[in-house]
Order: C-alpha cells, then sequence, then structure tokens
C-alpha cells in the first residue's frame, strides 16, 4: 500500500470521526435554542386558557418534546405562523390538528399524497370526521412508528369498534394478533396505512377487484375465490355470515344433544351401581 | 375375537388368567392419537378462546404464538397420518389374518344399550352380554372416524389455504374454520367427559384401565366386561385343564362398592352438565 493510500485512510478515519461526533452532538438531548423562548411560557405547569367555556391546557412538557423524532424542529414547523405576542390567529382542538396536519405534508410529501386520496382526509375534510397525521401518529410525543400488530389493531379500533372488530377478533388473524403473532394481518396489511379506502372505491385494497391481490401479500398467490365471502361479516341467519352462522348452529347443538346424551347416560350408570352397592353384583 | 395365538392368553398367579385384548400395534396406534389429541387440544384452545386472560399464558408456556401454531399443524399431521396408518392396518390385518368384523355396529348393540339401561334403572336384573367391543367402545371408536375427517379436513383447508383457495370459495373455508373450532370442541368433551368415565373415573376402574397401557385384561374383569368374547374364548382353549382359572384378581373392581366415589361422581356429572348446558345453550339459541 502507497503513502498516498494510506494517508487517504486516514483522512477518511478523521471525516468518519467528525460526522459521527457532529451526529451525536444533534442527538443530545438538548432542545433547539429557538424552541427555548416558546417553552419559556408552554413548560409551565397548568398554563391553560378557556375557549368556548372549555379548559384547554397549553402546557407543552420539554422531555416528552425531547424524546420525539421532532425535537430538533423549532416549534413553528408544525405550528406555523406564530410569531409574536399575543399570537394571531390561533384555532384549538380538531381545527388545530387539521391546521397542523398540512403543515406536516409539507415535509412528509410522498405520504401525504396516499393520505389525501384516503377516505380518513376526504371525510376530514368534508367536515364528516376528523382524522389528522396526529391522530394516529401523535403531536408533541411523535415517534417512529414501530408497533406490534397487536398496538396496530388497538390504534385503529380506537375508533372502528362493533362489528368489524367484533368479527376481525372471530377471525384467525384476530386471535392470531391476539396471542402475539407478528405475521397474521392487521388491519393495516388489509386496509393500507395512509391511503386508506372502502370496499366501495374502486382502487381500494379491499375492493371486490383488489381483494385477491391483497390477500396475495401473505397467501402466495391472487386466487379469485378470496373475494367470494366477506371479512368482516356477523354471524347472523342473514347476509354474509350465514352459512358460518348455520355451520356454528349445528356443531353447537350436535355437541349439546351428544355430551347431555352422554352425561345422562353416565349418570344412569352410576345411580346403578350405588343401587347395586349392597348386592353381590356389579 | 378368534385367538391366533397361544400368547394372547397368559397366566399369572396374582390376577389369574389373563386376556391379551389389544396388540402392541394396535395399544401405539391409540397413544399416537391420544397424545397429539391432548397436544392439538392445548394448542388449539387458546386460539378458540384468544380472548380469555388464560390463553396468552398458554401461548407463552409454548413459547410463542408461531411455535404453539406450529407444535399445532405437526401434531394435527401426525394424528392424521395414525388416522391413515389404520386402514393400512385394518387392510394388512384382513390379508394376513383374514377381515376382523368385531368392531362394526350390528342389532345387538342397540338391544345392549337398552339393556344397560333397564338394569341400572333397576328395570332389569340382567347385566348386558358385551361380545369382544361393547357399545360405548363402538361409540368411541367410530366418534374417530366422524371427527379426524372434519378436523383434519377442515385443518388442511386453512393450513394450504393457497391450495384450498385454488378450488373453493372462501365463504367455505370460513365454514371450515367454524366447523374445526366446534367440532373440536365437541370432541373434547366427549372425550373428556365420556371416554374418561369409562376408563378412568367409573367406580369399576378407578383410577385407570391399564388395558391401553400392556392390552391385558384379568379374567375377572372380562366376566363383566366382555362376557360374550370370554365365553368364545374359553370354548376354544383347549389346553384349559392346565389353568387354574379359579384365581380372581384382586387389583380389580377397587372401588365399585365405594358409596362415596359413586356420590361424588353422581355430584361431578351433573355439575358437569349445568356448567355445559350454560356455556352451550345460549350459543344453541343464539
Amino acid at each position: 500500500m502507497d503513502i498516498s493510500k494510506r494517508l487517504g485512510l486516514v483522512l477518511l478515519l478523521i471525516l468518519g470521526i467528525i460526522i459521527l461526533m457532529g451526529s451525536l452532538a444533534l442527538a443530545n438531548d438538548k432542545i433547539p435554542a429557538v424552541n427555548q423562548s416558546c417553552l419559556s411560557c408552554h413548560q409551565r405547569e397548568g398554563f391553560s386558557i378557556k375557549n368556548n367555556g372549555k379548559e384547554i391546557s397549553l402546557t407543552v412538557n420539554p422531555s416528552v418534546l425531547t424524546e420525539s423524532v421532532h425535537k430538533n424542529n423549532p416549534c413553528t414547523t408544525c405550528h406555523m405562523g406564530i410569531n409574536g405576542f399575543p399570537h394571531q390567529n390561533v384555532v384549538y382542538g380538531s381545527k388545530l390538528s387539521t391546521k397542523v396536519n398540512k403543515n406536516c405534508q409539507m415535509c412528509h410529501s410522498n405520504v401525504a399524497t396516499k393520505y389525501r386520496k384516503g377516505s380518513h382526509w376526504q371525510a376530514t375534510k368534508e367536515g364528516e370526521t376528523n382524522v389528522n397525521c396526529s391522530n394516529c401518529h401523535g403531536e408533541h410525543d411523535i415517534q417512529k412508528l414501530e408497533l406490534t400488530k397487536h398496538e396496530e389493531v388497538e390504534l385503529c379500533t380506537n375508533c372502528h369498534q362493533g362489528e368489524v372488530l367484533e368479527s376481525y377478533e372471530e377471525s384467525f388473524h384476530g386471535k392470531a394478533v391476539k396471542l402475539g403473532s407478528e405475521e397474521a394481518a392487521s388491519c393495516i396489511d388489509c386496509h393500507g396505512a395512509h391511503q386508506v379506502l372502502g370496499p366501495d372505491a374502486k382502487n381500494s385494497m379491499v375492493s371486490k377487484e383488489n381483494v385477491p391481490e391483497t390477500c396475495a401479500q401473505c397467501h402466495n398467490e391472487p386466487r379469485a375465490n378470496f373475494a367470494k365471502g366477506s371479512e368482516h361479516v356477523a354471524m347472523k341467519a342473514e347476509g354474509d355470515g350465514a352459512p358460518m352462522y348455520y355451520t356454528l348452529k349445528f356443531f353447537t347443538w350436535l355437541t349439546i344433544l351428544t355430551v347431555s346424551f352422554l352425561v345422562i347416560h353416565i349418570v344412569i350408570e352410576l345411580v346403578g351401581k350405588f343401587r347395586r352397592i349392597d348386592q353381590d353384583v356389579h | 375375537m378368534k385367538l391366533e395365538t397361544k400368547e394372547q392368553v397368559n397366566f399369572s398367579p396374582e390376577k389369574g388368567l389373563l386376556i391379551e385384548r389389544f396388540s402392541l400395534n394396535q395399544r401405539l396406534q391409540h397413544i399416537l392419537i391420544f397424545v397429539t389429541f391432548i397436544i392439538c387440544a392445548a394448542t388449539g384452545l387458546p386460539i378458540k378462546y384468544a380472548s380469555a386472560t388464560w390463553a396468552p399464558k398458554v401461548v407463552s408456556f409454548f413459547g410463542g404464538f408461531s411455535t404453539m401454531f406450529y407444535i399445532h399443524v405437526i401434531s394435527g399431521v401426525v394424528m392424521t397420518l395414525t388416522f391413515l396408518y389404520h386402514f393400512i392396518y385394518l387392510a394388512g390385518y384382513a390379508y394376513l389374518k383374514g377381515p376382523s368384523l368385531d368392531f362394526l355396529p350390528k342389532w345387538k348393540d342397540i338391544l345392549d344399550f337398552i339393556q344397560n339401561i333397564k338394569y341400572n334403572l333397576g328395570l332389569s336384573d340382567t347385566p348386558p352380554d358385551y361380545d369382544r367391543y361393547s357399545y360405548k367402545e363402538k361409540f368411541d371408536y367410530w366418534a374417530v372416524f366422524w371427527g379426524i375427517p372434519i378436523m383434519a379436513g377442515s385443518g388442511f383447508m386453512m393450513w394450504y389455504l393457497d391450495i384450498t383457495a385454488k378450488y373453493i370459495p372462501r365463504w367455505i373455508i370460513d365454514c371450515a374454520q367454524v366447523a374445526h373450532s366446534d367440532e373440536a370442541m365437541l370432541a373434547i368433551s366427549a372425550i373428556f367427559i365420556w371416554h374418561f368415565y369409562n376408563v378412568h373415573l367409573s367406580p369399576d376402574f378407578f383410577p385407570m384401565n391399564l388395558v391401553w397401557f400392556d392390552g391385558k385384561m384379568s379374567k375377572t374383569v372380562m366376566e363383566h366386561e366382555h362376557p360374550g368374547e370370554l365365553r368364545e374364548i374359553m370354548d376354544e382353549l383347549t389346553y384349559k385343564e392346565e389353568l387354574d382359572d379359579d384365581i380372581e384378581d384382586p387389583t380389580s373392581f377397587k372401588f365399585t362398592k365405594s358409596r362415596f366415589l359413586i356420590v361424588i361422581e353422581i355430584l361431578f356429572y351433573l355439575a358437569v352438565l349445568a356448567w355445559f348446558l350454560k356455556k352451550f345453550l345460549p350459543i344453541g339459541f343464539m
């Protein structure tokens, strides 16, 4: 190895150390100086305001901020347009999260395109519901989502309950995930995460046309038969759940009748044995 | 039963005449079936009752869901192979020794059943005269022919979902899942309530009838359990005189006259029935 190559290696090593130390310095728990002024008011405990008769807390816990992935962002990345005191154009609650929602999309443009096509945003835009980025990802405590399948299901079922949840819990996917499987499908494996669409939308993962492809993510090949039946069905005598309902009925009554018959048979034998205790026969 | 060899009749100075009712081959089939049955039940029930508080404990006992699931399917495969082997066994038996038809249901089974109920209700003084297999044993034997095709069929449909979906629409596979889950309950109930009574808890055999292990049943027990078969065997034996067949088996029927055990068991089985109906009738009337 000649001297220039060796020198090059040494320089590369030094450069590496500098980059490493630099990133370590960035990764410390210090709050960026620019946020200190915001926090000088907002870290006070019990800092709140009354809005439409509702008490709204304005406190931000600095230790929550330093643990989030956005700890190096200035507060105004998300709370854009807040400068000067008193703050102008302040909104609260769902209005705030919708407003911040737009700011998230300035950086996270790749998922934002998907999110804007999905029904969560469509319904939020029309004021029917309020599912913004923060509803799933959190606010000041925002983390890279590394959830277990079970936590994924818990996240969605904060809102999506009733028949859809009950039928999932009865399915093998639901049972496996509940018991800790990381292979079985959670909600987002079939419905997607950002571009969630109902079964009627043409490019939905769960439309009749796309179900075979969606199942094939795990189940090898997109069989047309995967779409011949429904996922979230109630065990009822009418509708898509009827075949399962009658299967359940058949086996349940077979079990009730068989076991009742067998137990009665056993008890009759035991009573007979009791009666013959004093006789010389069994 | 036709005796093939002299070895099937043994003599022990303690228990008297011993008849080998089950060959080693048959006993191994039974052991394979019951071991895999217990494993399948233990690894399947937590999936059926996934929301129960005990389910995660069983899952962690088996080392996580994936491990438990693989234990379940491997055990199911072994059970299915044992079942398939039984057909080879039957064919081989028929080829080597001529077909045995003792296990087929016959009209006398119904008469034996009626006689047994009458005898135990005090309506008759004669106990049923069972042959090689009583109707109770035939019930257990044929129940396997109902249970395993359903359990293995639905199990393989779910396990090889991709291949199944090539031919079968999804709603039928969903029905198979329901059938797998609920036929399992029927099988588990029948085994742990009925079969366990007949071989473990029955005061005649309490705590256990060991015939599953050594295949042998003493003449004393045979007289009570399989009198018809015993008569046949005794008629065939040409060397009867050499055997001192008056020795009674002192290990048999130890608890048959135990008032305490019988009363406890009557209460136990009535409680089992009440619990069972409380659990299943709401599903039945759902």
